[in-house]
């Protein structure tokens, strides 16, 4: 187990590799002129020239690049901001928490409302308490978060004046940038729970734990619950992932100071270093989730455990080989 | 309670109900069981031997399943009159099953000893230790090493599920033991020792045992009695030497006719398989549901309910031509 988050560890280097570059290069190719973002429409040519210059935005795209690679994992650096000359790697350090406290309460509030929902549907399906919590899901799956943020918003805190419709504070600044970050997920969550509920709780071993004398409760979540979390946890890594891209949107009308809002001002500025910054910060935080979905998966599923056995045992017989071909 | 009150069947009656139709699985199966004995239920695929199994359990899945009629009595006591709470003291305690498909009746994700252990902590108060311990000692019964406690079903063959399953089945002593084709998925050297060991536990406890099977063979090694079912009908009842001996039923002749002989015989190199097929569970034909595919039907088989006479001391038939091969 261990080998094999090392070797995910490992393999997590060239996917970056590869994120740095395709960044780079679509930043490369987009139109638009960060002296010109820098200096205004109104400076003469000259200024512009000479900035282009300093900025080193006239050598050739290669030469950029490697300069790039090089400055990011050779000294971990990001650069600084076209437009306010502060570190990103320090900007992007005071935004991440909130981005990471924003996905990771909503995956939390969908997983605890979704798998419930999900588990209940299941095991009345047919009945209203299957249709009612399906209909909910059709409808959060069909609205889009920015949507529903807004009518939230609405809602609570310019109707209802209840919680706050923006920015940062105390908890209840969380409560409305959570929901409408969660409901999404939450009925993503919903549906997979109760589809795989549904494909476990009429296989031969749930007929066989109720064979035992054992009451619905436990046959429900003892025995079908872990079969069917699979599919269930691969959708919440998704699920997390898709808050930290969508949360782009969520911060950006709850004004939250996070990487997500801080890449939207970016992209407008064509501050290309934050952009690529935030982007490469993003890209770490999901495969770190996938491995951790992965890990977590193997932990519920000792077959997925087993295979992970299996090719480590396999790695150790072919370095053993040679040794043995030698003696 | 009297002994031959073990386990009376009454006018059994199972629907499967869905909005598009109604499988009429079970159709008025009436039995009584003595303690000890061995019954085997015969018969074809969607005979409803798996229903009758799983009504006395009372595990069918509801919805679609329903029990439209018909009293089970388990020692004296009418279970579908019994509470939850009761039935599941009674369930994986006093009457067990033993799965027909091993490859899947073990969870995937609970070690083998867990799944044998757990069976076990429900009935005896909650003792873990205890049932750990009666966990091991299953597993050795059935001949698995105790230190494959610890190991999850897909390292396991077969065979070795299968005997897992029965130590499941086993491990609380149950008086009434219900094995669905407890050997159809095995191979014919696993089965063999399958039975043994089920044979050899079952007299050790004194357990009144319900076989499930379509294989002749192997209620010939491990029944006393035979019932014969027809969808979702016993249309033959008797014991063992009766059934085998003097097969009354045209079906049950079919069966035997069915079986590959090693005897020569002149002009006889052939399988005589049953012509036609079993009737469509959803819509049975009047009177005798065999009468389509039986050679003797006469008009009246066509109409009303069929009578079940005794035929001879012991030997029930639901037929109106009962037919003596020899």
């Amino acid at each position: 187990m261990l080998r094999y988050v090392f070797r995910r560890l490992l393999m997590m280097i060239p996917v970056l590799l590869g994120v740095t570059i395709v960044i780079f290069t679509l930043m490369y190719i987009i139109p638009g002129d960060p002296a010109v973002a820098i200096l205004g429409s109104q400076a003469e040519p000259w200024e512009y020239e000479a900035l282009r210059e300093t900025m080193g935005l006239n050598d050739p795209y290669i030469v950029r690049l490697l300069r790039y690679l090089a400055q990011v994992y050779t000294r971990f650096d990001l650069g600084t901001s076209y437009l306010s000359g502060v570190s990103i790697t320090t900007e992007l350090a005071g935004r991440i928490p909130h981005t990471l406290t924003l996905g990771f309460f909503s995956v939390i509030v969908s997983v605890f409302i979704g798998i419930p929902l999900g588990i209940q549907a299941a095991t009345h399906a047919g009945t209203w308490r299957d249709w009612l919590p399906l209909t909910i899901s059709l409808i959060g799956v069909s609205m889009p978060g920015f949507w529903l943020a807004l009518m939230l918003v609405l809602a609570f805190s310019v109707k209802l004046g209840w919680l706050p419709a923006y920015g940062m504070g105390g908890l209840k600044y969380w409560v409305l940038p959570v929901l409408s970050g969660a409901f999404g997920g939450l009925a993503n969550l919903a549906k997979q729970t109760r589809s795989s509920m549904l494909d476990v709780l009429y296989s031969d071993y749930i007929v066989m734990a109720r064979a035992k004398g054992m009451p619905e409760r436990d046959v429900i979540y003892k025995h079908a619950l872990p079969n069917a979390l699979i599919p269930i946890i691969t959708i919440m890594g998704s699920t997390f992932a898709r808050m930290l891209g969508g949360g782009m949107l969520t911060e950006t009308i709850f004004s939250i100071p996070g990487v997500g809002y801080y890449m939207v001002k970016s992209v407008n500025n064509r501050d290309y270093p934050a952009v690529q910054g935030s982007v490469l910060l993003l890209s770490i935080v999901f495969t770190f989730v996938m491995l951790l979905t992965d890990i977590v998966m193997a932990f519920v599923d000792p077959r997925i455990k087993a295979q992970f056995a299996s090719r480590a045992a396999k790695d150790q017989t072919k370095q053993a080989k040679p040794k043995g071909a030698a003696a | 309670m009297s002994e031959d009150k073990f386990l009376k069947v009454e006018d059994l009656n199972v629907h499967y109900i869905t909005t598009e139709q109604d499988v009429f699985a079970v159709n008025g199966v009436s039995f009584e069981m003595t303690r000890g004995k061995t019954l085997g239920l015969v018969g074809e695929t969607g005979a409803g031997k798996t229903t009758i199994a799983r009504a006395i359990l009372g595990i069918l899945p509801n919805p679609p399943a329903k029990v439209m009629g018909g009293k089970i009595y388990f020692e004296g006591r009418n279970i579908f009159e019994l509470s939850e709470k009761d039935m599941l003291d009674i369930r994986g305690n006093k009457i067990t099953m033993i799965f027909q498909d091993s490859m899947t009746a073990l969870n995937p994700v609970i070690t083998v000893g867990e799944q044998i252990a757990e069976v076990v902590e429900l009935h005896n108060g909650g003792d873990k230790a205890a049932a750990k311990q009666r966990a091991i000692e299953m597993l050795e019964t059935v001949g698995i090493p105790a230190e494959r406690y610890v190991e999850y079903p897909h390292q396991f063959s077969g065979g070795m599920k299968q005997r897992v399953v029965i130590a499941i089945a086993l491990a609380c002593e149950p008086s009434l033991l219900l094995a669905d084709e407890p050997t159809t998925a095995l191979d014919v050297t696993i089965q063999a020792q399958v039975l043994e060991l089920m044979k050899e536990l079952n007299e050790k406890n004194d357990t009144t045992t319900i076989l499930i099977t379509h294989d002749l063979g192997v209620v010939a090694e491990m029944c006393d009695e035979v019932a014969v079912i027809y969808a979702g009908q016993i249309i033959e009842h008797g014991s063992l030497e009766e059934i085998f001996d003097y097969p009354m039923h045209p079906y049950t002749n079919g069966l035997f006719g069915a079986l590959p002989s090693m005897k020569e015989d002149e002009n006889d190199d052939r399988l005589h398989p049953i012509a036609g097929l079993p009737p469509d569970p959803t819509h049975l034909p009047e009177g005798c549901y065999f009468s389509p595919r039986c050679p003797y039907v006469t008009e009246e088989c066509r109409h009303g309910d069929i009578p079940v006479t005794e035929i001879r001391p012991g030997h029930q038939i639901k037929c109106l031509h009962p037919q003596e091969v020899k």
